[in-house]
């Protein structure tokens, strides 16, 4: 791969318009099944894949001008939208102190249509999203009991509100908020929880 | 003695330049697979898969 392509201003500007996801293959058997997926035969190795993760194909140059020119071709053909969700808890945490905002944990249930129901969870929000950094996370089914011991999460789907400028802010959070309420009381117990926040600056 | 120095500086620099590269240089990388699935589906976006090892 062209040394220092990844650290081209003009790829790193580029690459804002998609998704770049590093998959990483260090430990043996790790990320083994998108590895078979995508027919991962050495590293490194890129692909691009559109929305649904179907492979749109492998990364042809690796000139910093002919990546730049893949992003952007597919980038125009596949704009996407904004969103208001992070997609981490650890990005969520930094988004949150540096934006200085309390982060609002969605706890979801496992077999759902997970885009559909964020994107319904942000259009009910309305403005009120914007003064949160909201994070899904799965609170029932498979692979869940780490979120629900480490969170206290009871029932899914449910809201946790967390401070982010508290060491372990999932140990002492702002408000557990069930969500499968009328989306006003929701929003009402939501904007309970960021007035505490505001006063505890 | 010179060329003993540039040839130690030359592999200085090709090791540094093969380490950021291996590590995908300065893109932000979202290193959570799911969840970069997950954020390009949301928001109808392509993913860059950028499978690499370490070792």
């Amino acid at each position: 791969m062209n040394a220092g392509a990844f650290s081209d201003e003009k790829v790193i500007a580029a690459v804002q318009k998609i998704v770049p996801v590093l998959v990483d293959c260090s430990e043996k058997g790790q990320n083994a099944e998108l590895q078979q997926r995508f027919e991962i035969q050495g590293y490194p190795t890129v692909i691009y894949a559109d929305a649904e993760g179907k492979k749109i194909r492998k990364m042809g140059s690796r000139e910093a001008r002919s990546i730049v020119k893949d992003v952007e071709d597919l980038a125009a053909k596949y704009p996407g939208r904004p969103s208001a969700w992070a997609y981490s808890f650890p990005k969520a945490m930094e988004l949150g102190k540096k934006e200085k905002k309390p982060i609002a944990l969605y706890a979801y249930k496992e077999g759902i249509d997970l885009v559909k129901i964020l994107r319904s969870v942000e259009s009910d929000l309305g403005e009120l999203k914007k003064k949160f950094i909201l994070v899904p996370v799965k609170g029932e089914g498979e692979g869940s009991k780490e979120n629900r011991e480490k969170l206290g999460i009871e029932t899914a789907p449910c809201f946790i509100v967390l401070d982010p400028r508290q060491d372990k802010p999932e140990e002492n959070p702002l408000a557990r908020i069930a969500a499968d309420k009328k989306s006003v009381t929701v929003k009402k117990e939501l904007e309970g929880a960021l007035k505490q926040y505001q006063q505890k600056e | 003695m010179k060329s003993l120095i540039l040839a130690v500086w030359s592999l200085v620099v090709f090791t540094g330049t093969c380490l950021a590269q291996e590590h995908g240089g300065k893109v932000e990388w979202i290193r959570d697979p799911e969840g970069g699935f997950l954020k390009a589906q949301v928001e109808q976006r392509v993913l860059m898969l950028y499978f690499t090892a370490t070792w």
